[in-house]
């Protein structure tokens, strides 16, 4: 599965991410954030309901996402994380809560997965 | 098994060697030989520093892989690699995303900064968007280099309920805390590896040897290992190989199996290629017909038992019931059972289930014994924690001006005996050296009592009042039988004096500068015997140049070849007398132990300690 584009709104761009963000999906994620950034983004979701892995190689692009969208005024966001998962696991534990705004989907009969993160301040 | 010895190398791709080892030199070759399951892996060129970074087999392992940096830094190796772990470990079904990563990130940082000595560390922010392309480059341009050789040993050994992950390479290894700081910058877009391995592995990731090693650990699905197996569960789960070159015997077997019950039955047509079938299928048994064109059973049953991963597998053999030859020669050869043709539908079923039943009997118990050796390391390495580290010693010597040496040997996992150096003020220090009853479980949980009091003594200046304390606590918590002979000891470095009790321990040796030797009495009431004993000091002029040493009874004790006699008090006097007065306490414990183990009756019966101490001369 590749990254698929849908335009929320004016200036408002959804990417939908693959099950994996790592090395091997390194060129498609700059091209697809190249590409969004080229139509005037003001606002980029990144959509992680089938994100199922990423790696340190996986955030460092998710941060220079994040920069290149700052450079033209814009903002990223990560939405839709699974919880529990490792996802969100690796997420928080490298405090990308305080540099993307994020949205969690928590799966169902979750019960034993702890309270669902909130934003740190 | 002398690897260096055997031809391990060849130019034949995938080829299932000597010692059960799958080897070959591509990257391809690993993912096949990951997939198919293979457990021991050497892949690569560099074939002398791979075959003696190889660990001999223990039951512990799991999957063991020598591979060159080119061949394991790659997506499809970690994904490959993490799930030929889970697989084998049986790890927690929702482990597996969190071991590739973990994987990937560790795997990553040996051989990029281990073995290639690159760092992702951008000071430019200028180059900051272009770091993967360029980073990405210099790894592939080192990987197709020379230093692209270095090999990398990864290991996986079941400890209990536990799994533990090692990665060692030969290159430089790297800086942790470098890497650490560097991941502290929310801002930046490299440098989070470690403290992403590291959380994952909630805590339990473990660096040593400068970084080139690295360890970490994750749980198995312990309740599986636990469950006693069932006829049911055997029936359901066993995967069961029928090997005929007749089409209609194999059809005939399968439809018994299946029909009673076994869910795994498969045939195999081409018998030829029976042992890769078997690794790749994980086979729990073969029925193996005997007469066949070549390779015949006889011939496939050897070459079964000569790989590591089909070697337990058991096989019955299939053969004609008006040839006992073959039947003789077929038990002849360790086969597990024989099965004579015509087949009895019942004998078959009843064959089969029995002995798959007592297989995952002795698997069961195997794997409590293996939880429980695990258990027992992991409390042996806590014991060894006990001890004062190499960095407190150091920094005692340095204080004191004193050399510190020790040796410490448990006979069993865990021991009995206890030493240890406390450092009380800047002119006095202790020191204690004890010897509980029995070794095993209970006297290693009496010495970390003793540790745990020790840490709590408030009067260590005072032998007499610090023993009394201990005998008295021991005493009410020993049990009945149990009491450990103690001595403890203040040396006062700007006095020069030794003030002391003994419990019924060895007696303390002091040679002194000149080389005369002064034996120090520690008789006395072992700890834990009586709690209203009356302990008192004794004292000792010390010199600087003079050592002391104090010894477990193993010492005099341990049987010595070929007269089966013990050093007794005479020999250890007469090898201590030997020893230069000049040497230090290293050299002297190095000098008496070079001496007992020369003709030492091994295994030692009981647990060996020494604490030398020596007043260096300013």
């Amino acid at each position: 599965m590749s990254f698929i584009h849908t335009q929320v709104a004016s200036q408002h761009t959804r990417l939908t991410m693959p099950s994996r963000l790592d090395s091997t999906q390194a060129q498609p994620f700059r091209s697809a954030i190249q590409q969004v950034l080229a139509g005037g983004l003001k606002k980029l979701e990144l959509d992680c309901l089938h994100l199922e892995y990423i790696d340190s190689t996986g955030l460092g692009l998710l941060t220079l996402a994040r920069g290149e969208a700052q450079v033209v005024g814009g903002t990223v966001s990560l939405t839709n994380i699974r919880w529990p998962g490792t996802v969100a696991d690796v997420l928080m534990l490298v405090h990308f809560d305080s540099l993307f705004p994020m949205t969690f989907n928590e799966a169902p009969g979750s019960h034993t997965g702890g309270p669902i993160p909130t934003q740190s301040q | 098994m002398n690897l260096n010895s055997t031809p391990i190398r060849t130019r034949t791709p995938l080829m299932v060697g000597q010692a059960g080892l799958s080897i070959g030199d591509t990257q391809a070759e690993l993912l096949v030989a990951l997939r198919s399951g293979s457990r021991r892996l050497l892949f690569g060129q560099t074939t002398s520093e791979m075959t003696r970074m190889l660990p001999e087999p223990a039951p512990s392992d799991i999957l063991t892989i020598v591979a060159e940096s080119r061949l394991l830094h790659a997506p499809d190796v970690f994904r490959v690699l993490a799930a030929s772990i889970h697989q084998k470990a049986h790890l927690l079904p929702d482990d597996i995303v969190k071991l590739e990563i973990i994987l990937t990130e560790l795997l990553s940082n040996a051989i990029e900064h281990g073995n290639l000595g690159l760092t992702s560390h951008r000071q430019d922010k200028a180059n900051e968007k272009n770091w993967f392309a360029d980073y990405t480059a210099q790894v592939k341009h080192k990987l197709s280099s020379p230093l692209g050789r270095i090999p990398v040993l990864i290991q996986c050994q079941r400890s209990g309920a536990m799994v533990t992950v090692s990665i060692e390479d030969k290159g430089l290894g790297f800086n942790v805390s470098a890497m650490l700081t560097v991941a502290k910058n929310p801002q930046s877009a490299t440098g989070r590896g470690i403290a992403v391995a590291m959380g994952l592995a909630s805590g339990r990731l473990t660096y040593s040897s400068n970084g080139r090693k690295v360890s970490f650990s994750l749980a198995t699905q312990s309740n599986s290992a636990q469950r006693v197996p069932t006829r049911s569960s055997i029936r359901q789960n066993s995967r069961i190989l029928v090997v005929d070159d007749q089409a209609t015997v194999r059809t005939t077997l399968l439809t018994i199996l299946r029909n009673n019950g076994f869910m795994q039955v498969q045939e195999v047509s081409e018998h030829a290629n029976l042992v890769d079938i078997a690794q790749k299928t994980s086979a729990n048994m073969i029925l193996l017909n005997i007469l066949m064109p070549e390779p015949d059973g006889f011939k496939l049953y050897t070459q079964l038992k000569s790989v590591q991963e089909t070697a337990g597998i058991p096989v019955i053999f299939l053969c004609q019931s008006e040839n006992p030859q073959q039947k003789h020669r077929a038990f002849q050869l360790g086969a597990q059972d024989v099965i004579s043709k015509p087949l009895d539908p019942a004998e078959v079923v009843a064959r089969v289930e029995n002995h798959l039943y007592y297989q995952a009997t002795l698997s069961h118990v195997s794997n409590l014994t293996g939880q429980l050796e695990g258990e027992l390391e992991r409390a042996k390495t806590f014991q060894h924690d006990l001890f004062p580290s190499a960095r407190k010693i150091i920094k005692m010597a340095d204080m004191f001006k004193v050399e510190i040496a020790s040796h410490y040997e448990g006979c069993e996992t865990l021991a009995g005996d206890y030493w240890t150096v406390i450092p009380i003020n800047d002119k006095q220090f202790a020191f204690a050296l004890a010897d509980f009853t029995g070794h095993g479980t209970i006297a290693a949980l009496n010495t970390v009592q003793l540790h745990t009091m020790l840490r709590h003594e408030t009067n260590l200046t005072n032998p007499a009042l610090t023993t009394a304390s201990l005998n008295a606590q021991l005493s009410r918590m020993l049990g009945k039988g149990s009491f450990a002979t103690f001595v403890f000891g203040v040396i006062d470095r700007e006095a020069r004096t030794l003030t002391y009790t003994g419990c019924g321990a060895p007696n303390l040796l002091l040679k002194h500068a000149n080389g005369s030797v002064e034996e120090l009495s520690c008789a006395g009431l072992p700890l834990g015997l009586s709690p209203d004993v009356s302990i008192l000091p004794r004292t000792a002029k010390l010199e600087d140049g003079c050592t002391i040493l104090a010894y477990s009874d193993a010492l005099t004790d341990t049987e010595h070849a070929p007269t089966n006699q013990s050093w007794q008090k005479e020999k250890l006097r007469h090898t201590f007398n030997a020893i230069p007065s000049q040497s230090g306490a290293q050299a002297l414990v190095d000098d008496l132990l070079k001496t007992f183990y020369a003709t030492a009756v091994l295994p030692l019966k009981d647990d060996l300690t020494l604490l030398g101490i020596s007043l260096q001369t300013p």
